[in-house]
């Protein structure tokens, strides 16, 4: 931090109100989402169960798209709905629903390749919706929707940083309490049942941490794809565990680590551009998933 | 009566579906004591699992009382009950990054925190099980490697791991050749044996089962009836097992023939 002082303050300002929120909001991001894949490939027993494919994004980006678009609909509660907190609880609302009614109709259909289907289809659904309110919208509502949905790192004040770490903490203390819950699910929920675990409670506490990581992340940070699915893989590939309280940290570190690099390639060193945060991460995670399958000839739960 | 590791009285079973009660099987009453090996035998879709599930808890039972060490079924709280019983069947999706020691040490999990974080007594547990089933060699490798035999015994040895006085298992010899089938019910009797448990399996080896067990639960037509396998033999009841069908069981040599 050396040079004339008008040229130090800069650096500050760009350091403190613009890289360090944005790099905590990239582990933040990175290391939730990742804690959300790994409780949804345990709770379904399904390898290619995760945040963005089971719909729980979409469900997040219905409850934001209720609150930017909705708002200017109903009136008069605008400034309830424009705040970014009440973005935050609307989309763990929306990913708890849709959550929940996948997990209901997944007790019914055994089959895994069905489960991933119904998620598809609640993000049409969602989708639908969504489009409807987006046809009724104003203008500038529309545009902040489309803007938010193309997700970003940046844009968060240390304000809203300070509740986007709330919601995140209690979704993690809420996974880490569920932490011996998860290895037994590994075998079946009769085994789990059988081992003394309360299955209602235990699946209630996954569902919840999972929403709340999932709601805030994509209140804050837009929906973010293929890192949810991704992270839990790679840590089983570099843990050789399954063990969840070994799992679960070395997925939020992991997470972090990897979301901090994403972040780093879309600054695009020496140059002004930053490239969306959704490209990257779908450069990144799609070919690791790809390799993943490819390798083991079946993906590894 | 403390002998008395297992009562059951005028239970009733099937499922229920909506308000709707499908019933499989009724009147079941029949008591089994400490230390004993107990088959369950019956024709497919009689409801040898249906009952197992039952008595393991697994599913709701349409009336009747089931008393586990003189307690009913339901008075005991899930951790309790998990101290009591152990349950297997293998019939499961096993993530394969999961090793036989971390498959076997979940067994552990009525008697660890909230981390399931293993104790030295656990430790000892876990050995001990893993020691009595044979697995020592095998503890580090990924359960999706293994044989249909050496899966077997690693949920047998889960079970072992729960050090529970009662263990019960879905047809434990099912995928397995006729060595391993006699292996794994070696094993059963002599838990049963040496450490005084009472394990109930349901099978369809009902030719080993005879010579191995101490009591046989026959289910045919309808009913469910508690023998020894020597009077088991004596009664007609092996014929009437499968109806209409092209075999028959022959006393004196304890086998099934084919009709001629």
């Amino acid at each position: 931090m050396i040079g004339t002082n008008s040229v130090k303050q800069s650096w500050d300002q760009i350091l403190w109100v613009y890289r360090l929120p944005k790099s905590i909001t990239a582990i933040l991001v990175g290391s939730g989402l990742g804690v959300a894949g790994l409780l949804m490939q345990t709770l379904f027993r399904n390898p290619l169960a995760g945040p963005y494919v089971l719909g729980l994004s979409s469900g997040a980006s219905l409850g934001v798209a209720l609150c930017i678009m909705g708002a200017s609909l109903f009136g008069g509660m605008e400034f309830i709905f424009s705040q970014k907190w009440s973005y935050a609880i609307a989309a763990s609302l929306g990913s708890f629903v849709v959550l929940l009614c996948v997990l209901l109709l997944a007790a019914r259909v055994k089959d895994h390749m069905a489960i991933l289907i119904i998620g598809l289809m609640f993000a049409s659904i969602t989708a639908g919706v969504v489009s409807v309110l987006s046809f009724f919208a104003s203008a500038e509502a529309l545009q902040q929707y489309i803007f938010w949905g193309f997700g970003s790192l940046g844009n968060l004040s240390w304000h809203e940083l300070y509740w986007f770490l709330g919601f995140y903490t209690s979704g993690i203390l809420v996974s880490l309490t569920a932490i011996k819950a998860l290895n037994s699910l590994q075998l079946g929920e009769a085994y789990a049942r059988s081992m003394g675990q309360n299955i209602q409670k235990s699946r209630f506490l996954i569902i919840l941490g999972t929403s709340l990581l999932c709601g805030v992340i994509t209140a804050f940070a837009g929906p973010i794809a293929f890192i949810g699915l991704a992270i839990p893989h790679l840590t089983r590939q570099l843990f050789k565990t399954s063990d969840h309280k070994i799992l679960l940290p070395a997925v939020l570190l992991l997470g972090s680590i990897v979301m901090l690099i994403c972040d780093t390639i879309s600054q695009l060193p020496s140059s002004e551009l930053i490239l969306p945060i959704n490209a990257i991460t779908a450069l990144i995670g799609a070919p690791v998933i790809i390799t993943l399958l490819v390798r083991n000839r079946k993906i590894v739960f | 009566m403390s002998s008395n590791s297992i009562e059951v009285k005028n239970l009733k079973i099937g499922y229920i579906q909506g308000k709707k009660h499908e019933v499989i099987l009724k009147n079941i009453s029949f008591h089994l004591t400490k230390g004993n090996l107990v088959s369950i035998i019956g024709a497919n879709g009689t409801g040898k699992s249906t009952l197992l599930r039952t008595l393991a808890h697994q599913q709701p039972k349409l009336s009747g009382t089931v008393e586990i060490e003189n307690t009913l079924l339901e008075n005991f709280s899930i951790n309790q009950w998990a101290k009591q019983v152990s349950w297997v069947h293998t019939e499961t999706i096993i993530p394969s990054s999961l090793s036989v020691y971390e498959l076997v040490s979940l067994g552990r999990q009525p008697y660890t925190n909230w981390l399931d974080k293993l104790k030295t007594t656990d430790s000892i547990e876990i050995e001990k099980a893993l020691q009595l089933t044979d697995l020592a060699d095998l503890k580090q490798k990924k359960c999706n490697t293994l044989s249909d035999g050496q899966l077997q015994r690693v949920f047998i040895a889960r079970a072992i791991a729960q050090n529970t006085p009662i263990i019960f298992l879905d047809e434990p010899t099912t995928h397995l050749d006729l060595h391993h089938k006699v292996e794994t019910l070696t094993l059963l009797k002599r838990l049963c044996k040496e450490y005084n448990k009472t394990i109930v399996f349901s099978s369809h080896e009902i030719e080993l089962s005879l010579q191995v067990c101490d009591q046989v639960l026959s289910i045919s037509q309808k009913k469910v009836a508690l023998h020894t396998p020597k009077g088991l033999i004596e009664t007609n009841l092996l014929n009437e097992l499968f109806q209409d069908s092209k075999v028959h069981f022959d006393k004196t040599l304890g086998k099934f023939l084919f009709k001629e």
